[in-house]
C-alpha cells in the first residue's frame, strides 16, 4: 500500500539539471503527485521552465496556476515569482508574500504548508542549491511524519543547501542525485495506468 | 494640398466685383482664398480641395446657391464645410428655411458688415484648424501607440526566447538552446524590423559579411579598384 502521496521537491543553483535527472527518472505510472519550487529569476508569465522540464519526463509537467487541483502523476511547478503552497483540500495555492530566504518561490513556504496539510504522506526532497531555503521546510516535514530526502551534497553542484538541511533537519535518506528517482519509486509505488489522471 | 497652418476658404459669386471686394475683405486672415463666379466652379473646386468654410451667393445665374448647396451636402467629402449663404436682399422666413434645409449654417445679408463678415468667417477659421490639429495629434498618438505594442512585444520576444534557451542549456540541451537563441534573434528581428522601418541594420549581414573579412594570405583587395578598372 502506498502512504507517500505527495512530494515536495525544492532545487536552488544548479537545480535544474538535477530535477531534469530526477524527473527523467520516473517512471510513466509514478504514484503521487510532485510539487517543484526551483529558485528562479522573474520571467514572464508563459511556463517556460515546466515546458523545459516536460522534454525530460514521461510525467506531465505543469505550472500551477490558483487553486489548481493536486493530481497523481503530475508534476506541477512553482511559477516564477509566486510562493506555491498546499492546502489541506488537495489543492494548490499561490500567493505573493514576500519573499522567504530572498526567495519567491520559497522552498520553506511550500514544504511547510506540505507537512501540514499532508503529515506523514509527503516526501521532501533538497537539491543542490547555494542557500539554506528548504531546511526550515524539511525540519517541519520530519516532524509532522513525513520522509526527508537530502541530496548527497557530494553529488550536488552547490552542496550549501543540503547540507543545512541535512544540518537543521537531518535526513531518512541522503543519496546520490542518480539514486533519487529510483527511491522516491519505491516510497510511492506505481500506479496502474487506468487510474492515472491525464492531461 | 493646403499646408496644415493655413485654412482654405471658397469664396463662390458671380460678380467679380463682389469676389474681389470679399478677397481684400478676408486677406488680413492669412488664409487661402479661392474664388470662383459659378456653382459649377465651386463643385469642381471641393474636388480636390479641402476647405474651412465656404462663403456662397444665393442669386447667381444658373445653378443658384441653394442648389449649389444641396450638392455640395451630397457628397461625402463636403457635406461636413459649413456654408454661409450671402444674399443681396433680406429673406422672408420661408426661404431661410429653405436656405437652412440646403445646409447652411448662417446668413449675411448685403450689404455686408465687413467686421462681421470677417469675424464669423474667423471663427470658422480656427474650428477648422483645431480640429485639424486634432487629428494630427490623434495620428501621432496612435502611432506612438503602435511603437510601444512593438516595443513590449520585443521585450517579451527577448526574456521569453533567452528563458527557453537558458532552460535547455542547464538541461545539456545544447543543440536546443542553440536553436531557442536563433528563433529569438529572428523573432527579434522581425518585430525590430517593424518599430524601425528600414532604418537598421540587419545583425544577420554582419555575420554572414564576417568570414569574407578573414585574411586568406592575398593581398587584401584595393577598395574602389574593381570599380575602376571596370570603367
Amino acid at each position: 500500500m502506498t502512504t507517500h502521496e505527495l512530494v515536495v521537491m525544492g532545487a536552488s543553483w544548479g537545480g535544474l539539471a538535477a530535477l531534469g535527472l530526477v524527473l527523467s527518472g520516473l517512471p510513466r505510472d509514478f504514484g503521487a503527485a510532485i510539487a517543484v519550487a526551483q529558485h528562479r529569476g522573474v520571467e514572464p508569465a508563459d511556463a517556460v521552465l515546466a515546458d523545459a522540464l516536460a522534454r525530460k519526463s514521461a510525467l506531465p509537467v505543469r505550472e500551477v496556476h490558483d487553486k489548481d487541483p493536486i493530481v497523481p502523476g503530475w508534476v506541477h511547478m512553482a511559477p516564477s515569482d509566486y510562493h506555491l503552497l498546499v492546502e489541506r483540500g488537495g489543492t494548490f495555492a499561490l500567493s505573493t508574500d514576500p519573499r522567504e530566504q530572498y526567495s519567491r518561490p520559497s522552498i520553506d513556504v511550500l514544504f511547510e504548508s506540505a507537512a501540514d496539510a499532508y503529515a506523514s504522506r509527503v516526501v521532501g526532497v533538497i537539491l543542490t542549491g547555494a542557500n539554506p531555503d528548504g531546511a526550515a521546510g524539511l525540519a517541519r516535514i520530519r516532524r509532522r511524519g513525513g520522509f526527508a530526502v537530502v541530496q548527497d551534497p557530494a553529488t550536488a553542484d552547490r552542496a550549501a543547501m543540503p547540507e543545512a538541511a541535512m544540518a537543521r533537519a537531518g535526513a531518512d535518506e541522503v543519496v546520490a542525485l542518480s539514486e533519487i528517482a529510483p527511491l522516491l519509486t519505491r516510497l510511492c509505488g506505481r500506479v496502474p495506468a487506468t487510474e492515472q489522471a491525464r492531461p | 494640398m493646403i499646408p496644415d497652418e493655413q485654412a482654405g476658404i471658397l469664396v463662390v459669386d458671380d460678380r467679380p466685383e463682389n469676389l474681389l471686394a470679399l478677397r481684400e475683405l478676408l486677406e488680413p486672415l492669412h488664409q487661402d482664398v479661392t474664388c470662383v463666379t459659378s456653382g459649377d466652379d465651386a463643385l469642381r473646386c471641393l474636388l480636390n480641395q479641402e476647405f474651412a468654410v465656404i462663403l456662397l451667393d444665393v442669386q447667381m445665374p444658373g445653378m443658384d446657391g441653394f442648389e449649389t448647396a444641396r450638392r455640395i451636402k451630397q457628397r461625402e467629402k463636403s457635406r461636413y464645410i459649413p456654408i454661409v449663404f450671402l444674399t443681396a436682399y433680406s429673406f422672408d422666413s420661408h426661404q431661410a428655411l429653405q436656405g437652412y434645409s440646403a445646409g447652411a449654417v448662417d446668413y449675411l445679408v448685403r450689404p455686408l458688415d465687413l467686421g462681421i463678415v470677417r469675424s464669423k468667417v474667423a471663427v470658422f477659421v480656427d474650428l477648422y484648424l483645431e480640429r485639424k490639429r486634432a487629428e494630427r495629434l490623434a495620428a501621432q498618438l496612435s502611432k506612438l501607440d503602435v511603437r510601444r505594442r512593438q516595443a513590449l512585444e520585443l521585450n517579451d520576444t527577448i526574456v521569453q526566447g533567452l528563458a527557453v534557451a537558458k532552460y535547455a542549456f542547464e538541461l545539456g540541451e545544447h543543440d536546443q538552446a542553440r536553436a531557442a537563441i536563433g528563433e529569438t534573434l529572428e523573432a527579434a528581428k522581425r518585430v525590430l524590423g517593424d518599430l524601425l522601418g528600414d532604418d537598421r541594420v540587419d545583425p544577420g549581414d554582419l555575420v554572414r559579411e564576417g568570414p569574407a573579412r578573414v585574411p586568406t594570405g592575398h593581398a587584401p583587395p584595393i577598395p574602389g579598384h574593381e570599380a575602376r578598372r571596370g570603367r
